[in-house]
């Protein structure tokens, strides 16, 4: 298991990823961009493709 | 909000990791379970297009790897707004303002980008939060959870004292749920 996909919520959880958050991806700067798996199609594509096509809105998260 | 804007705008959403693993769900241990979980959440709760990030977050990691962000991403491929919370009013502010842009331009009304910073606050209730996770993940995902709010320092702007009440509020509320 690696400890991104951690199996206890950590007791200091990751507090580095609030004190980075700001100076990350910032309004104004390039999106980062990479691969995705789109769950439908169960195929690879590039977040980029999105973007190209329409402005989007991109939330993250989990089921918990 | 995607019934409203999705004709103008794309909506979609990335599955990243269990944040609150627990007996019924638990932590990602391959991409094909991570696949189940991405298609529970649209099963359950998401209507937009669902992408599933590499098991070890990639993407995740190159825009934060906070549980709940936004982010709007315009054609050129520039942000335009990042959030560390998914707030639904906020975002439908931005999206209202970036329409009014465009029809400035459409105008030929001359524009020009600013810089805003702003601290807005959201609701936080934490019974609420978990009675959904003792429901959908689990007794485990709660005591972890309050464990590890007892060490928690809050961010800049709050009191140092606000995990170690938070958890104790929270220990008598799980004393309460018949589990």
């Amino acid at each position: 298991m690696s400890s991104y996909n951690y199996d206890t919520f950590p007791l200091d959880f990751d507090m580095q990823a609030f004190i980075d958050f700001p100076n990350i991806a910032n309004a104004g700067t390039k999106a980062p961009d990479g691969k995705v798996c789109n769950l439908l199609t169960n195929k690879w594509e590039q977040l980029s493709t999105y973007w190209k096509e329409k402005t989007t809105i991109i939330e993250f998260g989990s089921v918990t | 909000m995607v019934k409203e804007f999705g004709d103008k705008f794309n909506f979609i959403f990335i599955y990243t990791r269990e944040a609150h693993p627990g007996e019924k769900i638990p932590h990602l241990a391959s991409f094909e379970q991570k696949l189940e979980h991405a298609k529970l959440m649209t099963e359950k709760y998401i209507n937009r297009t669902m992408l599933v990030d590499s098991l070890n977050g990639d993407i995740h990691h190159a825009y934060g790897r906070l549980p709940n962000m936004t982010y709007i991403v315009n054609r050129y491929g520039n942000v335009i707004y990042k959030s560390d919370w998914t707030d639904p009013s906020t975002i439908k502010m931005v999206l209202d303002h970036y329409l009014d842009e465009r029809e400035m331009l459409a105008n030929k009304i001359r524009a020009t980008p600013y810089y805003v910073e702003w601290q807005p606050m959201r609701k936080n209730d934490s019974e609420e939060f978990m009675t959904i996770l003792l429901r959908d993940a689990g007794p485990k995902a709660i005591k972890d959870f309050i464990e590890s709010q007892k060490h928690y320092q809050g961010p800049v702007q709050s009191n140092s004292n606000i995990g170690k009440a938070t958890a104790k509020k929270l220990e008598k509320w799980l004393e309460k749920q018949d589990y």
